[in-house]
């Protein structure tokens, strides 16, 4: 979402337009790539979902592959900036490992992750998507990583975080595949979730 | 035409043996040839003409036995899932055949993991993602991961866990995840050994006396 249309309405410079363009087709791609999948997606359908002309895009992304690239670094940035702001959003007193375990369950819970799948699976045979989606992941334990220190008072320098965090992130992801079962039904969600949160928190207080 | 729409008549025997039998064997390689393109290409690369060029037969013999692409490729998925739940089962019994120390156990789940091919998890993965769009693949994935979660379960209770039906759908969903991973990261360094750490370090958990989880999990703020 751009600041656009916050104050009184005035003329859109030529930057604000182009940065709204292109955030409308890469939020396109994501829903093309939700709906349809990574094979099935294409730049005719994500330039008519974004409500664009056709040369909008090839003005902006030369192939799918660059596209696709560039949503899934926009769609990591988000995602990660949404999991922190919702711990973040907590009275200090709440900001803690249980929290940032439900807030990275949340985070995992909507269709943004399906996308992601579609992606890790597209990805055995396209390098630079490959290449693209290795980035995101180690982004998202780097974050995870960091705000973790953040709210644990045991830990030291000396302490190394990485394999719990990967764990709890293949725990939660392989999870959050499982839950495609539930469909729209969140209650069947929370509780496959309540089980595994004890464990892992459990295996947090263990890393440190 | 009448579609035979992927039930064989077998309980008709219309025609000499050997020309039914044929006539199966045919169908079988149609789905066998599905799943191999399925895993390669996805659900939306999978073509009658790729299908049936793997299988060795011709194009036309996609839409003889299938009604639509749709429906080959379905029962190819359901095909897939049957296979893999027989795999599961078979290792459960094996399991319980033998004496083993729990760890012995736990690389023997490692072991079915990763001695998967690629293709096969992409399979699963493509059967996953098709939930959405085929709501009546649901079912056969429910059976795939309770059959994992049996046998993840089995090897919890011999390892002493304190709840092997918890402990087991946080193992099973640490395993899929690390196989969504290798999807993209096949040849990543001390693959093995990264995993195998992870599920100790779940496993443990497991194990520990509920008195002493209850202490580590009130000094994170549970």
């Amino acid at each position: 979402v751009t600041g656009a249309g916050n104050e009184r309405p005035r003329r859109r410079t030529q930057e604000e337009r182009r940065a709204s363009t292109r955030a409308a087709l890469l939020d396109a791609t994501i829903e093309c790539l939700v709906q349809y999948g990574y094979g099935g997606m294409t730049m005719r359908g994500v330039v008519e979902r974004a409500g664009l002309s056709r040369g909008a895009q090839v003005h902006h992304f030369a192939t799918k592959a660059i596209l696709v690239t560039d949503a899934i670094a926009r769609l990591a940035d988000n995602w990660s900036a949404e999991m922190l702001a919702r711990i973040e959003a907590q009275p200090p007193a709440r900001r803690s490992v249980p929290a940032l375990l439900d807030a990275l369950w949340e985070g995992h819970s909507g269709p943004l992750f399906e996308a992601v799948v579609e992606l890790w699976v597209a990805g055995r045979t396209d390098p630079e998507l490959r290449a693209a989606l290795l980035t995101t992941q180690r982004k998202l334990v780097r974050t995870v990583n960091a705000t973790t220190r953040r709210y644990l008072a045991e830990v030291t320098e000396a302490d190394n975080l990485q394999p719990a965090v990967e764990t709890v992130l293949a725990t939660l992801q392989g999870l959050a595949l499982r839950s495609f079962l539930f469909g729209d039904d969140t209650a069947a969600r929370q509780r496959a979730w309540s089980r595994v949160r004890g464990e892992l928190i459990v295996l947090f207080n263990r890393a440190v | 035409m009448s579609r035979l729409g992927g039930i064989v008549p077998a309980t008709m025997p219309i025609r000499p043996d050997s020309h039914r039998a044929d006539t199966l064997r045919r169908r079988e390689a149609l789905l066998a040839a599905a799943v191999e393109v399925v895993a390669e290409r996805g659900v939306a690369g999978a073509t009658h003409r790729e299908i049936a060029r793997r299988a060795g037969l011709p194009t036309s013999t996609t839409s003889y036995f299938f009604g639509s692409l749709d429906e080959l490729v379905l029962e190819a998925l359901r095909l897939f899932t049957e296979q893999t739940v027989a795999a599961l089962d078979d290792a459960r019994a094996a399991l319980a055949a033998e004496s083993k120390q729990p760890i012995e156990l736990l690389d023997g789940l490692l072991d079915l993991l990763l001695a998967a091919p690629t293709q096969l998890t992409v399979a699963q993965f493509e059967a996953y993602l098709e939930i959405s769009r085929r709501p009546e693949l649901a079912g056969e994935v429910k059976r795939v991961l309770t059959a994992f979660e049996r046998l993840a379960q089995d090897a919890l209770r011999a390892a002493g866990a304190h709840d092997p039906a918890a402990g087991a759908k946080a193992v099973v969903a640490l395993l899929d995840g690390f196989a969504l991973h290798r999807i993209a990261w096949p040849h990543r360094r001390n693959q093995r050994q990264i995993i195998r750490d992870a599920l100790l370090d779940l496993v443990l958990v497991q194990l520990m006396a509920p008195d002493e989880r209850a202490r580590r999990a009130a000094a994170l703020g549970a």
